[in-house]
C-alpha cells in the first residue's frame, strides 16, 4: 500500500484535446470504425490514452448507474447487499434531518463570515512571483494583503488575485497600490486582468483614465512618457476620463494621451500586454510580428489585431471580435506548417471594407507569410498574383458573440465544437508567400462576392468572414 | 460442517445477485460502455451466475467472484462486436479489464468524490446530465427541448464530463485514498 503517486491511477492522466475527443466520442456510441480502429491502436501502446480511457469510461459508469438521482446532486453509492427495515429507514431519515440542520448551520457561519470578511478581511493575495527585488508596503503576511497596500518590481511577472474575484497578471517594471478590494491603481507597468464569472466590479486608475470592468478580460499598459494603452479581449468595460466615458467591448483597443486624447491602438503585439502562456518569460523575446496597421479611418472603430498570446493550432480564437476559432480539417488536421506558428487574430468585420482594406504587415525578419482565405468568397487580385495555393485547408468554427455593428447577440444558441473536424462552418485555403527580407508588406481586402460551391468533403461553405495571417520564419 | 452447510439458499443467491446488481451494472458499464449492450452482457452474466450458483462458496466475496465471470462475457462481447468492424480488439479489452479491475476497491471513493463534484455542478449542467444518462435517454429529444443541435448535446456532455473527471480526481487525491 502507498499513498497516491505520480503513476497512481487516480492520477488524471494527462491527453491531448484530439485523445480526449476521441475517447469521448467512443464512449458516448458516436464514433465511427475508423475512430475505433485509431483508439484501438492507441490503447494497446499508450498507457496515458489507456488510464484516460479507463478513468472516463469509470466515469460514464457512475454516472449511468447513478442517473435517477443526477439531477438531486449526490448519486446512490453501489455498494453491495445492505440490511432494509424501519430502523435503517429511521437512521437515514434522521441523518438527513441532521445533515440539514448541519447545512444551514453552515450555510448561517458562511454568510456571517463572509459579510464580516467583505467589509475587513482581505484585499488581495500574491498566487505567484517571478519577480527577485519585490518590494511590498503595507499590512501584509503570508502573502495576503490585510487591507491598503502597494507593490513595486522591476523585473519578472506577479500574478494578484483579488478578493473581488479578479486576477492579475503584473509585468515589470511596475508599481501598483491596492487601496481596496474593488480599487487598484496602476502607477506603471503593465497587467493583464481576467473576471471570474461571478466576480465584482472593480475599477483601475490609470495616470489618464479610470477603467471600470464589468467581467471581462483585459490588457492595461502605463509608463511615463507614453500614452496609456487599453485593450478588452473579452467582455466589456467602461474607459473614464475627467468629462468623458467610453464603453469599449472585446476586440477594441485604445490609447489615451497626456493631454486625454484618445486614438485607436491598431497593434497589440507580443510584449506590449503580459502573455498568460508565458509567464515565466520563456518564449523568445520578441516575435517575427513587429506592427499592423491598417487604412481605416473611423473614429467610432477601435478595433485592433493581435499577434496571438499562443500558436496557431486546434481550436485557437480566430478573431479579436469574435468567438470563433480556427481547427484542422480532414486527416491531417492542422497543416504541419502552420502548427504553433505565430499568427495575427485579425477583425471579422474588416471583411465590410471590401477591396479598400489595405492591411500593412511590419515583420523583423524574412519569413513565409500564410493568408487563410475563405473559399466561399472570390479569391482577390493581389492574393491570386502574390501568393500561391498550398492546396492546405483550415477550418473555421463560429462561436456565439456580440455583433456591435447590429447590436445584438448572434448565433447564439450554437456553440464551439472541440478538435479537428467538428462543427465546422467554413473552409479556408492557405495561400503562401515568401518574404525574403524584413520590412513591411501590404495585404489587400476581401472580395466579398461569394462562389457557388458544391458540399465541401469536410465540414460547410456557410461563413462569410475575415481572413487569417500565419507568419514563420525562414531560417 | 456438511457439503450442504457451505452453500446457500436458492433465495439468499437471488438476494445477493440483486443487493449487487447496481455494482455488476457498474462493473459491466465500465468496460461496455454502451449502456444497451452493457445490460445485455449483464443479464448473460446474471444467467451464468445462476446456472454456477451451487458451486458459490459463501466465505468467497461475491463480488470478486462475479467478476470472474463478468470478465467472459465481456470479453465474449467484444469477440462477437469484432465481426462488425467497429470496436477494441481482444488484447485491448484484457488491457483494459487489467485496469478496470487494479481500481476496483476505490469505486465507492469515486462516487463520494463525484457526489461532491455533481453538487458544485450549476444546476442547468447537471440537469443536462441527468436528461442525457435517463434510462431510453433521446439526444434527438433533449436538443429539440432545449432548441440545440444534437451534436452541441454531446459537445457539453464532453465538457461537463471532463470538468467532473477533474473534480473526481482532485477530490480523490485530497481524499488521501490509499491504493
Amino acid at each position: 500500500m502507498s499513498y497516491l503517486h505520480q503513476d497512481s491511477p487516480f492520477d488524471l492522466p494527462d491527453v491531448s484535446p484530439e485523445v480526449s475527443l476521441l475517447i469521448d466520442r467512443c464512449v458516448s456510441d458516436q464514433a465511427t470504425p475508423e475512430q475505433w480502429q485509431a483508439l484501438d491502436k492507441l490503447l494497446a501502446v499508450d498507457d496515458e490514452a489507456l488510464a484516460y480511457f479507463v478513468a472516463y469510461s469509470d466515469l460514464n459508469a457512475s454516472l449511468l448507474v447513478s442517473s435517477p438521482s443526477i439531477a438531486d446532486g449526490p448519486p446512490t453509492p453501489v455498494n453491495g447487499p445492505s440490511s432494509t427495515g424501519i430502523r435503517k429507514g429511521f437512521w437515514r431519515n434522521s441523518a438527513r434531518a441532521f445533515a440539514t440542520l448541519l447545512a444551514c448551520s453552515i450555510a448561517a457561519c458562511l454568510v456571517i463570515f463572509v459579510t464580516v470578511w467583505k467589509s475587513t478581511g482581505p484585499t488581495a493575495r500574491i498566487v505567484f512571483s517571478t519577480a527577485q527585488d519585490l518590494e511590498i508596503d503595507g499590512r501584509y503576511a503570508e502573502r495576503t494583503f490585510a487591507d491598503q497596500g502597494t507593490l513595486r518590481f522591476s523585473k519578472g511577472s506577479i500574478g494578484l488575485a483579488m478578493t473581488a474575484g479578479v486576477d492579475l497578471i503584473i509585468e515589470g517594471p511596475a508599481e501598483v497600490q491596492i487601496v481596496n478590494r474593488n480599487h487598484l491603481r496602476l502607477l506603471s507597468g503593465r497587467l493583464i486582468a481576467d473576471a471570474h464569472d461571478e466576480s465584482e466590479a472593480i475599477s483601475i486608475e490609470m495616470p489618464r483614465c479610470t477603467i471600470s470592468d464589468q467581467g471581462g478580460r483585459f490588457g492595461l499598459a502605463s509608463f511615463a512618457g507614453q500614452p496609456d494603452s487599453i485593450a478588452v479581449f473579452q467582455g466589456k468595460m467602461h474607459v473614464s476620463q475627467k468629462r468623458k466615458s467610453h464603453t469599449l467591448r472585446k476586440g477594441d483597443a485604445v490609447q489615451i494621451d497626456a493631454d486625454g486624447h484618445v486614438s485607436r491602438l491598431s497593434s497589440v503585439v507580443t510584449g506590449l500586454f503580459p502573455n498568460e502562456f508565458d509567464i515565466d518569460g520563456n518564449s523568445p523575446g520578441d516575435g517575427l510580428i513587429e506592427f499592423i496597421d491598417d487604412n481605416i479611418i473611423d473614429d467610432a472603430n477601435y478595433g485592433f489585431y493581435q499577434v496571438a498570446p499562443q500558436g496557431f493550432g486546434e481550436d485557437v480564437p480566430a478573431y479579436v471580435d469574435r468567438n470563433h476559432q480556427w481547427n484542422g480539417i480532414g486527416p491531417e488536421a492542422i497543416p504541419p506548417l502552420l502548427k504553433g506558428a505565430e499568427y495575427v487574430m485579425t477583425m471579422a468585420h474588416d471583411r465590410y471594407h471590401g477591396e479598400d482594406l489595405q492591411i500593412d504587415l511590419t515583420l523583423r525578419q524574412p519569413a513565409m507569410v500564410y493568408i487563410l482565405y475563405t473559399e466561399a468568397f472570390v479569391v482577390p487580385d493581389w492574393l491570386r498574383e502574390d501568393y500561391v495555393d498550398t492546396g492546405y485547408r483550415v477550418g473555421l468554427d463560429e462561436g456565439p458573440y456580440f455583433d456591435s455593428r447590429l447590436g445584438r447577440n448572434q448565433h447564439a444558441h450554437t456553440e464551439l465544437g472541440i478538435g479537428p473536424n467538428n462543427s465546422i462552418e467554413s473552409n479556408f485555403s492557405v495561400w503562401a508567400r515568401e518574404v525574403p527580407q524584413a520590412g513591411t508588406l501590404r495585404l489587400g481586402g476581401v472580395d466579398c462576392r461569394r462562389r457557388d460551391l458544391p458540399t465541401p468533403e469536410f465540414g460547410k461553405h456557410d461563413g462569410s468572414n475575415m481572413y487569417g495571417i500565419v507568419v514563420t520564419p525562414i531560417p | 460442517m456438511s457439503p450442504d452447510d457451505s452453500q446457500i439458499t436458492d433465495e439468499d443467491f437471488v438476494r445477493l445477485l440483486t443487493s449487487y446488481h447496481r455494482r455488476m451494472l457498474h462493473y459491466v458499464c465500465a468496460l461496455v460502455t454502451n449502456r444497451a449492450h452493457a445490460e445485455d452482457v449483464l443479464q448473460e452474466v446474471s444467467i451464468a451466475l445462476w446456472e454456477k450458483r451451487h458451486q458459490y462458496d459463501p466465505d468467497r466475496n461475491f463480488f470478486v467472484w462475479m467478476r470472474g465471470f463478468a470478465r467472459n462475457k465481456v470479453l465474449d462481447y467484444y469477440r462477437q462486436q469484432s465481426r462488425a468492424p467497429a470496436q477494441l480488439s481482444e488484447e485491448t479489452v484484457h488491457r483494459i479489464i487489467e485496469r478496470v479491475d487494479a481500481q476496483q476497491h476505490a469505486v465507492e471513493d469515486q462516487l463520494v468524490a463525484l457526489r461532491g463534484c455533481l453538487q458544485d455542478l450549476p444546476e442547468q449542467q447537471r440537469l443536462l446530465l441527468a436528461k442525457f444518462y435517463e434510462p431510453l435517454s433521446n439526444v434527438e429529444l433533449i436538443a429539440e427541448d432545449l432548441n440545440i443541435k444534437s451534436s452541441t448535446v454531446y459537445v457539453r456532455v464532453h465538457r461537463i464530463r471532463k470538468s467532473l473527471l477533474k473534480c473526481v480526481h482532485r477530490n480523490m487525491n485530497r481524499m488521501g485514498v490509499f491504493v
